[in-house]
């Protein structure tokens, strides 16, 4: 097969040198006979090297200088005195490795399956090894997601934007309405209720990110009566963090936790097709995040209510 | 590997000092040629062939038998200097006899007037001054392999051993190298002259 000029590139100093193979020689003389370029190439190369090879000066010292270099190598050596035991240890212990780790290659060369599937083998062997470290290591407990409590303010400030909720969705249209216009009006100015309006009680964190998120609204008077059990989920969405205006009805959906789970998350789906992965995500909420200790309270004080 | 060079290796390694110095006879030249090539500082050079020796002396149980002593030697030599220039780059020092690209210039003119020369001996003094320069201004990297390869003579998986890299990169480093050293020295590779 012929080679091509770029092809023969790689073979050129293996050529000039001699060390090329009898049939990559004949290879490249076969195309040098034909290409032009490539012979010059070759022929500029060779006489690259000639030059070198012949006009390189190379340095040089007198012999005095070898002479007092030896005199003070001695000198140093002898002052240097034997070597320290440490020394001899640490080289002891290197020959030592090195010779067992010569041997392990030789016997491992001798086994030629095992030669040409290393690679896989230490893979496999590397998992195994992984798999039994995770399964047998002792279990972390994991810690809950920080919960992130809302605290009643007076007024909004601009430049808190981010620390502050407007309520969002319920399941109730009229008190959506309703929360809604006192929102609208809280902003306005012209209403001084202090309704809408909810600061974090802690900043919300990395940690936060795509968990679910208990708030406290018990006092909250614009929730609807049949929602009064004081506590909403809010699931945040992975990217709340990066938002402007991170918890905005968009970017979250608070959840009245009286409601059936499962039957609102029906309802909820058909409702809201945007949040198919809420609905999916709150469907596999552990049990222990959900379970609160101050809910059962709550509902049975608003029930006696 | 010689009879009596392994006599001496043996000795040296039962602790004879005096088994040393007929090592140093005989590879202190080598050691200095390449100090000098790689580090181009006298000072540094002779540094770089005490180490050596010193290391030589010192780590002799380390070596195998199975590989030539000398590319040993070379082996140590190469990373000694190589260690000078790295600490010489962290100082931020010049080298002695630093060779710069930019002077480089053998352009056509002054081959013209080369040729022009009748003296012959003028002529290779001429060009031994730019082949010098051209191997000077090449890359760390790359005049350590022309050094091995075009003036020690060592092969291709020597050094790879000496450099720890692969066969191929030795091969790679020293095409580019001879590429780069063709246009270096072009008005010379042109020309037809015989030198």
């Amino acid at each position: 097969m012929k080679l091509k000029c770029n092809a023969i590139q790689r073979f050129i100093s293996d050529y000039i040198d001699g060390t090329l193979s009898t049939r990559d020689t004949a290879k490249v003389e076969a195309h040098l006979q034909l290409c032009s370029v490539c012979q010059q190439e070759v022929n500029g190369l060779k006489k690259t090297r000639d030059l070198v090879v012949d006009f390189y000066v190379e340095p040089e010292a007198p012999d005095n200088y070898y002479h007092q270099f030896e005199v003070e190598l001695h000198r140093c050596i002898e002052n240097k005195g034997p070597t320290p035991l440490k020394q001899r240890l640490k080289t002891s212990v290197l020959q030592f490795t090195w010779s067992l780790l010569t041997q392990l290659r030789q016997s491992f060369g001798r086994y030629s399956f095992i030669r040409v599937n290393a690679f896989p083998l230490g893979m496999l062997f590397v998992l195994v090894v992984a798999g039994f470290v995770v399964t047998h290591l002792p279990k972390q407990e994991v810690s809950l997601p920080p919960k992130v409590y809302l605290q009643e303010v007076d007024e909004p400030t601009n430049g808190d934007e981010k620390s502050e909720l407007r309520h969002g969705i319920y399941n109730d249209r009229k008190a959506k309405r309703a929360a809604l216009n006192e929102v609208g009006s809280t902003t306005s100015g012209t209403d001084t209720k202090k309704v809408g309006y909810w600061k974090l009680t802690e900043p919300l964190t990395t940690e936060t990110e795509g968990h679910i998120i208990v708030m406290h609204i018990s006092d909250d008077r614009s929730v609807p009566n049949d929602t009064v059990n004081s506590e909403l989920i809010v699931y945040a969405q992975p990217d709340i963090l990066s938002r402007k205006s991170p918890l905005q009805d968009a970017n979250y959906v608070a959840l009245p936790l009286e409601l059936q789970i499962a039957s609102f998350s029906e309802k909820y789906k058909r409702k809201h097709r945007r949040f198919p992965r809420f609905v999916d995500k709150l469907m596999n909420v552990p049990s222990e995040i959900l379970s609160i200790p101050a809910i059962p309270e709550l509902y049975s004080a608003s029930n006696k209510l | 590997m010689e009879r009596t060079e392994a006599l001496l290796i043996d000795h040296l390694r039962e602790g004879d000092e005096t088994a040393l110095a007929p090592l140093i006879e005989k590879y202190k030249r080598m050691v200095h040629r390449l100090a000098m090539q790689i580090t181009r500082n006298h000072e540094d050079a002779n540094d770089v062939m005490q180490e050596t020796f010193i290391k030589v002396y010192h780590s002799i149980h380390t070596f195998r038998q199975e590989a030539a002593f000398e590319t040993w030697v070379y082996r140590i030599a190469v990373n000694e200097s190589l260690n000078f220039v790295k600490r010489r780059k962290r100082r931020r020092e010049s080298p002695l006899l630093t060779t710069e690209e930019s002077e480089f210039h053998p352009d056509v003119r002054q081959k013209a007037e080369i040729a022009n020369d009748p003296q012959l001996q003028a002529e290779q003094a001429e060009l031994r001054h730019w082949v010098t320069k051209a191997v000077n201004s090449l890359s760390l990297k790359h005049r350590i392999v022309v050094i091995l390869h075009e003036l020690e003579g060592l092969t291709h998986p020597e050094i790879a051993s000496i450099l720890n890299c692969s066969e191929g990169t030795v091969r790679s480093r020293l095409h580019y190298a001879r590429k780069q050293l063709r246009t270096l020295l072009k008005p010379y590779v042109d020309a037809n002259s015989e030198f």
